[in-house]
């Protein structure tokens, strides 16, 4: 190793050393965010964010809750909303719903729904409707 | 640990008591990470990448189990993450530099056929040559301004050669025979310092001392 490599090698050490010396990772939280200011960041912005990553990301039981019933609710509202439609569009609606169903696994006693259709009166077909879009929904985000 | 296990450990961590400051240390950490490939190269982050959200998209991935923490090899979260961070950093910088490119064509304009021995070797060609000279020279500059800005401070001058040996706090002050808390300060000052030499004054230098 002749000494220009030599110096390469002492100036990379030394250059390594003082990143991770500048990142100790000891220092209190004040120091941390002073720090960061003077690196031009802001800090309270920072945390903001990481605490939506975690509720995103790393929800507690509490928020996984929140969010799924929320998601029901978008569901039988987006489902009330198209309730002015035909007996029939509602029947073929109904049959879309049991066949994406089925293609996603589950065990929908079909041939029921079917012999029901005849007798059901239009608000049962649409409150068929919402409850299947329901578990559609969850068979979805769940598969 | 399988991925499942690794992502419960990794959000039960970061929403425990010391989690934000874990989360900004990493941020704080992907900020000196690209400030030093920044010396090497003379460019900032290269893609408008910021360390926070490389940072962030590092912790995501641990989240989401794209990326695996294995706690029985690196039993702190922190240093697991602060190496994923330093490879992505690398990475990046590593695609913005100028790849060579070998056509694929198997035949030779005389006809001959093209075999594996035509392929270059291994061996650094004269761009690679230059590029590593060049960073090399790089480096250096960023070292001498920082030497210059510590001239005439002992205790900063004393912390900094014990930098070429060691970047733990506490072999520092016994190196320089300071007391602990003495070298907190000092470390922040260095930091400070270390800051305002940016990889654009670092090529600026660079280019000035070619043209002189």
């Amino acid at each position: 190793m002749n000494s220009d490599d030599k110096r390469e090698l002492e100036t990379t050490r030394f250059l390594e050393n003082l990143t991770e010396f500048s990142a100790n990772d000891n220092r209190p939280m004040e120091e941390l965010t002073e720090d960061l200011r003077a690196d031009g960041m802001n800090p309270e912005r920072l945390l903001t964010g990481f605490r939506k990553l975690l509720t995103r990301y790393a929800p507690t039981w509490r928020e996984q809750a929140t969010r799924e019933r929320l998601l029901i609710r978008e569901a039988v509202d987006k489902a009330q909303a198209i309730t002015h439609r035909s007996r029939s569009e509602t029947e073929t609606q109904i049959q879309a719903s049991i066949e994406s169903m089925r293609r996603l696994g589950a065990q929908v006693e079909a041939g029921a729904y079917y012999r029901k259709f005849q007798e059901a009166r239009d608000e049962d077909l649409e409150s068929l409707l919402v409850d299947l879009t329901i578990q559609l929904d969850f068979l979805s985000r769940n598969r | 640990m399988n991925t499942v296990e690794s992502q419960k450990r990794a959000a039960e961590l970061l929403r425990g008591p010391d989690g934000e400051r874990l989360y900004l240390l990493l941020v704080n950490y992907s900020s000196k990470v690209a400030r030093r490939y920044g010396w090497r190269t003379g460019k900032i982050l290269p893609q408008g990448m910021a360390p926070d959200a490389i940072a962030t998209d590092v912790m995501i991935k641990v989240l989401q189990g794209d990326r695996i923490w294995d706690e029985r090899k690196e039993p702190s979260l922190l240093n697991a993450l602060k190496g994923m961070v330093r490879s992505d950093i690398g990475h990046l910088y590593g695609e913005s530099e100028t790849q060579r490119v070998e056509s694929i064509v198997k035949i030779w304009p005389d006809g001959r056929e093209r075999t594996a021995d035509d392929f270059a070797s291994p061996d650094p060609n004269p761009e690679d040559i230059t590029i590593r000279a060049e960073r090399a020279q790089l480096e250096m500059i960023a070292l001498d301004l920082i030497r210059s800005e510590v001239e005439g401070k002992p205790e900063l001058e004393s912390v900094f050669l014990a930098l070429y040996e060691s970047s733990d706090l506490g072999e520092v002050a016994r190196n320089c025979g300071l007391p602990i808390e003495r070298i907190y300060s000092l470390r922040r000052e260095l930091d400070r310092i270390a800051e305002r030499i940016t990889p654009a004054r670092v090529a600026r230098v660079l280019k000035e001392r070619k043209i002189s």
